[in-house]
């Protein structure tokens, strides 16, 4: 035998063929050639490996070296540098997802490290057209051992005992199948391959039969033995070419070598396999509908019993297993039964290949030992979700399984946790979606599929999957009533019962699964006519203004900022957005996160536009006054419903906006000297400048909005006295703006301060004596402000200490990018274990350096402290690590029930809480939150407030105005623009004074950033049924 | 209508023993418009001694099979969720828009047919389409006009 120095694995699965392996494969035979390595390097082509994404993937031994998305190009460098050299092309090696670090070896990448595969074993491995390879891998060795040493009854028994189950969806133990057909009367007997792999996201099977044939085919020779069949099918979607091809070549290099045939292996034994094509239809993978489209009929299930062992195909005794059950077989004979049990669960043992798709960063086929939980599959083997989003849920058994909600994700991957949730394994789909992903409308496309797909035999299964379909229709498109969720309940269930195969034995299984896990998501499109996560088009003008708590028509106001019409566009957000200026500055900016510009290069600066419209506004105050007077001021006439706020932060001047222009007697109650809540005591005046606050709060009290300073409801006036007084209806909004501290030594040193505490001394012109050296403690905003003031303050050295990475901090990232401008350090991986001190002034801290372990059910791997102790010398540290509801006083008072974490339990929808005519909104309900978010709530109070005199009619939609503007989705640009970013105070100028940082837009900018807006508005009709 | 080639087909059905659905395949594949004209399955149905009734309710339960003319190519864009996640609405809107054409839909020219595709088990490259036997994979609508003007006719 030739022996070579270097084996290259050239993957070529329908995947890596898809992405170019072929001409791969010759450029590298070309190159080997000109460099005379012909004889020293072997090019092999071998089935797939399983990470189709990153293919083509070229995998050289000895050394285990795996190069992926190898373009021809790269062939030159892998010879002369890899093959000549021995020297790694590092550009082509996988790397950790985000990171730069390269992970050379197979063994080394996450993604076959966490993984068991012995199914797979063959798949990437050997060349499929080579029979030897197989062999050479232990191949054969179980069928000669089935043939020699054992009984057919010993092999149904080994089979039995292994626990082995049907891995095509149901679950039903294979040596029971086996059995019964064995034991049936009839013959001749048939065993069946169902290589008809239809289930949506998932391909196990295909990449078996393309890359490992031969262990399939040795399944069926294992198990015709058992059964006693001498005939066989493999019945292959026609839909797998190059599946078809390798399995038909497989069976002819079997038969030359004695292998299948006639006296197979001299044991006198024969059996023989054909290949079976479909014609494209989902329900011929139900095993009786296959049976008939092998028949050559209409692939129409029958009603079971009599089941297929009994009378299948021809009427005759006939076992059909899955094409992974299949290639389990040799596996158990070959090992043994104990070998198999050794893996997975008691009742699920052995390994489960699972098809991972979606939104995560290593896609591809895995195989893990059954009961592994999904959060390892999706983080550890997956590499977690892209982009950093969040983990909405998993799918699991394609269109007859069910959804894992993200608060699961430690469910374990077996055919028992999964049923007891209500997804199911089925042939191993698993499909991850994050929040862009709108569960009803998986729902609706899962039903689409199976109403599609049902052969319209049985009527439950046709009418009632269409009759499922129209009332996710109509849910999807605002006109869903409350009472289609018991009727969706009801019609899943009678066409789960009543059905005649499996096809719609578990078809409403998506939406029954959806409706259990997101009965919230499903009640918001009904109630609040909303889809949160943007995809039910009819619901929402544009993705932008879906995503914005308060609805801004953004579009709108962006194009009529381009045609120069800035008064429309002010009315325009003023509609919906009674502090625009402080937004302008403050917003978290959800809407440029979803901006579908970011598909393109980056989202439209929708802020900063935001913003520049705003203050061109507010400084041409006097001719946007004569723009008023031409245009008139809507505003419903007044009424003699009085109502109460409590707190003057965004949720409560907002509703106090609304309600007034509903014409409502507002009185917003204020425990300090000045309103504006957290706006005004908790960001400092360089971000938000307090001249624009006033300006906002004066537009409201202009509204004729009442706000009484000083006045704390339940110590000044109680609950009590208000209602005497003639308020109908009070809104808590008091915030969360009591700070956090931490429990560690040190705490209460002088000189250690909370966040919220300090940023409200600054905020108050207090003189405050800061020290030379501060350390700030946490991640948030609160964080980064403290820092930045304590800097303007005069401190020589800010640190700020955080125990996780960077990329975690939770505070906006423009103003992390700011604080470095500014030189503030950055201590990451670094959590506090005590303060020191020395006369009772704080000296130092002391911290704990922390590595990143397991990932936590967000997704996030946690911070574990090591050994590893660090003081830090300073005199002041200033703990912003959260902020909680103050309960003491007018909470605890007036009696309303809390929930554990302090937070004010009201129905979401309304803002009831416990005591009638009494609301609560923003932070107290939230937990510490936005301010956007805030204000949402305070809108949604005043909708409540209005609903409730006035009966549910919207009258705030009358208060709009319709204005004129192009409506047509922009020509595409040659060269795309970038993003524009306003000017900022340099560096210098700034940090000794608490002036403005970021500039507004200048005219000629805005304009820019506007026409960069795609129009998501801008929409075809189309006639959905 | 190649009725020759008909012919030899039946016959080597006949011998080999080969299944129906193959030899529905291998008709349909003789016809450039993509599909199995009735003329063709009556004579299978004299030849074979199949009721036509029979025929039909097998050739018209497959959606390979089309019992209506297609166009000379056949566009198919994977529907499944992976793929749906992915481009899938783009493409098919992008596809309406270049050649008017919605799914189902045949060119005026013959020249094209819009099909949705099964799930082809390339989930981790959607988004998936495929011309005639030809597969696409994480195609957007960028790459979309470059693919297609390949199988236009000059």
């Amino acid at each position: 035998m030739k022996l070579f120095r270097i084996h290259a694995l050239v993957c070529a699965g329908t995947g890596c063929i898809s992405s170019g392996s072929k001409t791969l494969e010759e450029a590298l035979n070309e190159q080997l050639q000109n460099y005379n390595l012909s004889d020293e390097v072997q090019v092999i082509e071998t089935g797939c490996r399983g990470a189709c994404e990153q293919g083509p993937l070229i995998l050289i031994y000895p050394e285990g070296v795996i190069y992926r998305k190898v373009g021809t190009e790269d062939i030159k460098d892998i010879v002369e540098e890899h093959f000549l050299k021995g020297r790694l092309v590092e550009r082509l090696l996988f790397t950790e997802p985000g990171k730069d670090q390269v992970i050379p070896t197979i063994d080394e990448v996450p993604f076959f490290k966490k993984q068991a595969r012995f199914v797979l074993q063959n798949c990437g491995t050997i060349d499929p057209y080579k029979i030897e390879e197989y062999i050479a891998r232990d191949g054969y060795f179980a069928l000669a051992k089935a043939l020699y040493e054992m009984s057919p009854q010993q092999v149904i028994e080994e089979i039995k005992t292994s626990g082995l189950r049907g891995r095509g969806g149901a679950g039903f133990p294979t040596g029971l199948k086996w059995e019964f057909c064995s034991k049936a009367e009839g013959s001749p007997k048939y065993i069946i391959c169902n290589a008809d792999e239809g289930d949506p996201g998932a391909f196990m099977d295909r990449s078996i039969l393309e890359g490992s044939s031969y262990s399939v085919i040795e399944g069926m020779t294992i198990a015709a033995y058992a059964i006693g069949a001498t005939k066989g099918y493999v019945y292959v979607r026609a839909e797998y070419p190059l599946a078809i091809e390798r399995m038909e070549w497989a069976i002819k290099e079997a038969k030359n070598k004695g292998l299948l045939g006639s006296n197979i292996l001299n044991s006198g034994f024969n059996f023989d396999i054909e290949i079976r094509i479909g014609a494209g239809a989902f329900v011929c993978g139900e095993e009786t509908a296959l049976l008939a489209s092998i028949e050559g009929k209409r692939g129409e299930p029958r009603p079971r019993p009599p089941y297929p062992a009994q009378k299948g195909l021809w009427d005759k005794p006939t076992v059909i297993n899955n094409v992974e059950t299949l290639a389990n077989i040799p596996l158990i004979i070959f090992h043994g039964f104990q070998w198999f049990r050794s893996m997975g669960t008691e009742k699920s043992p052995g390994t489960k290949v699972f098809a991972l798709a979606g939104k995560v960063n290593n896609s591809g086929l895995v195989e893990i030992p059954m009961g592994l939980p999904l959060k390892d599959v999706i983080y550890e083997i997956g590499g977690g979700i892209p982009k950093g989003e969040k983990f909405k849920a998993a799918l699991t058994g394609g269109p007859s399984g069910g959804v894992i909600p993200s608060h699961m994700i430690n469910t374990p991957l077996d055919f028992e946790s999964l049923a007891a949730i209500g997804a199911i394994m089925g042939s191993g789909g698993l499909i991850v979606v994050d929040n862009s992903s709108c569960m009803v409308d998986l729902a609706k496309f899962f039903l689409t599929f199976t109403a599609d797909e049902s052969c319209g035999k049985c009527p439950p299964c046709r009418v009632g999957t269409r009759e499922l379909l129209k009332i996710l229709n109509r849910i999807t498109r605002g006109q869903g009533k409350l009472e289609d969720l018991d009727l969706i309940e009801s019609i899943g269930l009678m066409i789960k019962q009543t059905s005649l195969c499996g096809l719609g034995q578990t078809a409403p299984n998506p939406v029954l699964s959806t409706l259990k896990h997101f009965r919230k998501e499903y009640e918001t499109h009904i109630i609040d006519k909303r889809c949160p996560a943007g995809v039910c088009d009819s619901l929402m003008i544009s993705p932008c203004e879906n995503e914005c708590p308060i609805n801004l028509n953004v579009p709108a106001y962006l194009q009529l900022c381009l045609e120069g019409k800035i008064f429309d566009a002010y009315s325009v957000i003023i509609e919906e957005n009674p502090l625009p200026a402080i937004c302008g500055r403050v917003c978290h900016r959800p809407c440029e996160h979803v901006c579908r510009r970011n598909q393109v290069d980056t989202p439209v600066a929708i802020d900063d536009v935001k913003r520049y419209i705003v203050d061109y506004v507010y400084s041409h105050w006097d001719e946007y006054q004569l723009y008023l007077k031409e245009r008139g001021v809507k505003k419903l006439a007044s009424n003699n419903h009085r109502v109460a706020i409590v707190g003057s932060g965004p949720a409560g001047l907002t509703a106090g906006y609304f309600l007034a222009k509903l014409g409502y007697k507002v009185t917003i109650f204020e425990a300090k000297s000045e309103a504006g809540g957290m706006l005004r005591y908790a960001i400092p005046e360089y971000r938000l400048p307090k001249e624009i606050l006033r300006k906002e709060i004066k537009n409201i009290t202009d509204l004729g909005v009442d706000i009484k300073l000083n006045t704390k409801i339940g110590i000044d006036i109680s609950l009590e006295e208000l209602k005497r007084e003639g308020y109908a209806a009070v809104l808590v909004a008091i915030g969360a703006s009591k700070g956090q501290t931490l429990k560690i030594d040190g705490s209460n040193l002088n000189g250690v301060w909370s966040g919220l505490e300090f940023l409200d001394k600054v905020n108050s012109n207090e003189t405050i004596v800061i020290g030379e050296r501060v350390v700030v403690i946490g991640g948030g905003n609160v964080a980064i402000d403290a820092a930045r003031s304590s800097l303007r303050l005069g401190a020589k050295e800010v640190t700020i200490l955080y125990r996780r990475e960077k990329e975690d901090m939770p505070a906006d990232h423009r103003e992390i990018e700011e604080a470095e401008h500014e030189g503030i350090n950055f201590i990451l991986l670094g959590a506090p274990t005590s303060i020191v001190g020395e006369n009772g002034k704080v000296t130092a801290i002391k911290y704990a350096k922390m590595t990143l372990g397991y990932f936590d059910d967000n997704g996030r791997r946690v911070p574990i402290a090591t050994n590893e102790e660090i003081l830090k010398y300073c005199d002041t540290v200033i703990l912003a690590v959260g902020q909680s509801i103050e309960t003491e006083g007018l909470l605890m008072e007036i009696g309303i029930q809390l929930a554990k974490n302090g937070q004010v339990i009201v129905n979401h929808h309304t803002l009831e809480s416990s005591i009638p005519m009494v609301y609560a909104g923003g932070d107290v309900v939230t937990g510490p939150a936005t301010v956007s978010g805030s204000m949402s709530q305070g809108k949604r109070f005043a909708k409540t407030i209005d609903a409730f005199f006035n009966g549910g009619e919207d009258r705030l939609s009358q208060l709009k105005t319709v204005y004129d503007f192009a409506f047509a989705i922009p020509p595409e640009e040659e060269v795309p623009v970038k993003r524009q970013e306003p000017e900022m105070l340099s560096s210098a100028k700034r940090i000794s004074n608490f002036k403005e940082v970021v500039k507004s837009f200048n005219s000629k900018q805005v304009i820019t950033e506007c026409g960069r807006c795609l129009r998501c508005d801008v929409k075809e009709v189309t006639d959905e049924e | 209508m190649k009725n020759e080639e008909v012919g030899q087909l039946i016959r080597e059905y006949k011998e080999t023993g080969e299944p129906l659905l193959t030899l529905l395949h291998k008709i349909q594949n003789l016809f450039s418009d993509n599909y199995l004209p009735a003329e063709v399955l009556k004579t299978v149905s004299k030849e074979l001694k199949i009721p036509v009734s029979s025929l039909y309710s097998t050739a018209s339960f497959y959606s390979m099979f089309s019992l209506k003319p297609r166009g000379k190519h056949i566009i198919k864009i994977c529907s499944s969720p992976p793929c749906k996640l992915e481009e899938y609405d783009s493409l098919v809107e992008a596809i309406s828009e270049k050649l008017n054409l919605g799914i189902g839909e045949t060119t005026c020219d013959g020249q094209f047919t819009l099909e949705e595709q099964s799930c082809l088990g390339l989930c981790s490259l959607a988004s998936v389409m495929m011309v005639d036997s030809d597969i696409y994979k994480n195609v957007t609508v960028t790459q979309l006009p470059e693919i297609l003007d390949a199988y236009m006719e000059e």
